[in-house]
């Protein structure tokens, strides 16, 4: 594999996906855009209904049947692709991507894995067909993946079936076959959240090897902002199929958010080492999607929200590069509504 | 206020001695197996548990997937038997069978509000079902019932005529403690009743608990395997592990000076918003992946 270290792995932009519900047409996702840099890890962070696994299925190609691209450009290792298109060309030159340019690694091991053939099989099958491995050859490169993803009695385990090993190290063996082929770009939906959080933090500590190891770029799909912050350089907050605020540099948005909703999700988050008595509740609940609005999708629950929130479509008012905060009304800024820029601490 | 145990190693001791301020619930070296298929050994899914809960305790009891935590919870209310050991409940020993007396002190509620209420009925009957049941409660009286419920859950008085379906997983715990609250239990057992619900929403129900403490004094078990929560809420902590209750502290202090060597892992093992970020694995070791 050429590792073009020219471009970004990874550049989606103005992504806008539309939901047919009962021949209804819905606004899924509007005018997501982010990017990764070589060897970086951003978390795509929000709640469910967010559109956070959409974004991740419309960048593999993987949309439910009812899903349809209204807008958006993509951009993986130098290659163009228009979202849009439908064509046979076009979806075969994505699903050339999976696998070898962007691998994908999901909650349930237990259900990504097929349940009736060996773990060692499944974690080379593809790379080994790809590259006509001799089978002798496409074992040892499954036991040697299997003890870079830390099974330490891998010789055992490689003809085991899924069934027989248990969560955490069916999700080690998602990991080696993710990056069996070598991608440039995996892409992982909240792979740790069935895990016990002893097991959570030897996968973390795995993919920050393997990503200092392999320079590959990870694109972190969570709702557990403390899992962003351990293991994330960049963070991108979704609220209902929206970008609410963006970051290159994730401490700029943990330690000084500006958008109302990141500060509320920040806020009512848990956390060990802050001792309160009452935590912080969001009130009211997400829209569902037939509800949604013109104007920031947050405004119904937001105490900064006045009558020019529900216009619209809201703006982005940040002022700093690689920075993106949607909201007229920004944490921190003066009453009248006058947006201030970069005034992050 | 139930004293809890003063810390360290296995809590084994059952020879407590009979205090005046008795807690609401006693567990004293519990047993629980399971016979396992293909196998004479029996699966010892918690062993020896003690446990207290007070008079308008909240306690916690933590462990990871497989630990029994759900087990001896399970136990308590009367879904599990027990091999040996004692479930006393305010004094007295309970047995397998529960009469409908016992089943009114202790009610439980799930992780799933999603799999727990029957999605044809609507929020009333389903609470007027239990009403009607348990107490003397007939007519006008239920439906006054049933509005203190909602507002003793903080929920909108129209939800009682809504069905499951139209509801947000928030609201539907609101409605499982409000029908487990239906019949004034004094404990409560909550079995990971967030862990299936979004931060914003889960910070609800986490008030909503502790708010029912203070106003209706109601005494909770409170089970997770998220420490960070169990901090906010609780007063006391059991942690329990592959069976054992290995710890049993105050929570201010478990969180400051952990003493069992697996309270320690799982408190280290706890992401942080402020945390040091995760390390790689040790050594510098290549990965060695290419290969083509």
């Amino acid at each position: 594999m050429t590792v073009d270290s020219t471009g970004e792995p990874l550049i989606v932009e103005g992504l806008s996906l539309a939901l047919d519900i009962g021949g209804v047409q819905l606004n899924a996702l509007r005018d997501v855009s982010f990017s990764l840099r070589p060897g970086e890890a951003r978390g795509l962070v929000g709640e469910s209904g967010s559109g956070k696994s959409l974004t991740l299925r419309a960048i593999l190609g993987l949309l439910p049947p009812n899903a349809r691209i209204t807008s958006g450009r993509m951009v993986v290792a130098g290659q163009e692709f228009d979202l849009t298109r439908t064509d046979r060309d076009h979806r075969r030159r994505i699903a050339r991507l999976r696998g070898a340019q962007i691998a994908m690694i999901f909650q349930e091991p237990g259900v990504a894995l097929n349940p009736v053939v060996p773990v060692g099989r499944q974690i080379v099958d593809a790379v080994a067909r790809r590259n006509g491995l001799t089978k002798r050859a496409a074992r040892e490169y499954a036991l040697h993946l299997m003890e870079l993803v830390g099974i330490h009695d891998a010789a055992a385990k490689i003809d085991a079936y899924p069934f027989e090993l248990s969560g955490g190290l069916k999700q080690r063996v998602m990991i080696a076959a993710a990056v069996a082929g070598e991608p440039q770009l995996i892409l992982c939906d909240e792979p740790t959240t069935a895990l016990d959080v002893t097991v959570q933090k030897q996968i973390l500590s795995l993919f920050t090897h393997l990503r200092d190891e392999l320079h590959a770029s990870l694109l972190y799909v969570t709702h557990d902002l403390a899992v962003v912050a351990q293991l994330c350089d960049s963070v991108t907050v979704l609220y209902s199929g929206e970008v609410m605020e963006s970051s290159d540099d994730l401490r700029a948005v943990f330690d000084g958010a500006q958008h109302p909703y990141t500060e509320a999700l920040l806020h009512s988050t848990p956390d060990v080492d802050r001792i309160e008595q009452r935590l912080y509740s969001i009130p009211g609940s997400a829209a569902s999607l037939s509800d949604r609005t013109d104007g920031c999708q947050f405004a119904p629950r937001c105490e900064y929200a006045r009558d020019d929130c529900r216009t619209g479509s809201i703006p982005d008012t940040s002022g700093t590069p690689g920075r993106v905060v949607r909201c007229l009304h920004k944490v921190g800024a003066p009453a009248d509504g006058v947006p201030v820029g970069g005034i992050d601490g | 206020m139930a004293e809890v145990d003063e810390a360290g190693a296995p809590v084994a001791s059952s020879a407590q001695p009979p205090s005046a301020d008795a807690p609401l619930l006693r567990c004293s070296d519990v047993n629980i197996s399971f016979s396992q298929r293909g196998s004479k050994q029996r699966l010892h899914a918690v062993r020896n548990a003690s446990l207290e809960v007070g008079p308008a305790d909240i306690v916690g009891l933590v462990g990871e997937s497989g630990s029994g935590k759900s087990t001896l919870a399970r136990a308590i209310v009367g879904l599990q038997r027990i091999d040996s050991g004692a479930v006393e409940f305010e004094g007295r020993r309970l047995g397998h069978t529960r009469t409908a007396e016992d089943r009114r002190g202790i009610q439980m509620i799930f992780q799933d509000p999603f799999g727990s209420l029957d999605p044809r009925m609507k929020i009333r009957s389903a609470l007027a079902e239990i009403i009607r049941r348990h107490t003397s409660l007939r007519g006008k009286q239920i439906d006054t019932r049933c509005a203190e419920l909602m507002d003793m859950v903080q929920l909108p008085r129209t939800i009682l005529s809504s069905r499951p379906a139209g509801m947000s997983g928030g609201q539907r715990q609101r409605v499982a403690i409000a029908r487990a609250l239906s019949i004034n239990p004094r404990l409560l057992v909550a079995d990971e009743p967030v862990a299936a619900l979004d931060v914003s929403v889960q910070a609800g129900i986490v008030n909503l608990l502790s708010d029912l403490r203070r106003e209706v004094g109601l005494s909770i078990l409170f089970i997770s395997h998220d420490l960070s929560i169990v901090r906010t809420l609780c007063d006391s902590v059991n942690v329990i592990y592959r069976g054992d209750i290995v710890e049993t502290r105050p929570c201010a202090e478990l969180f400051d000076d952990p003493r069992s060597d697996y309270t320690r892992t799982l408190l280290s093992a706890i992401p942080r918003l402020n945390g040091p970020r995760t390390e790689g694995l040790a050594q510098g070791q290549s990965l060695g992946v290419r290969r083509r």
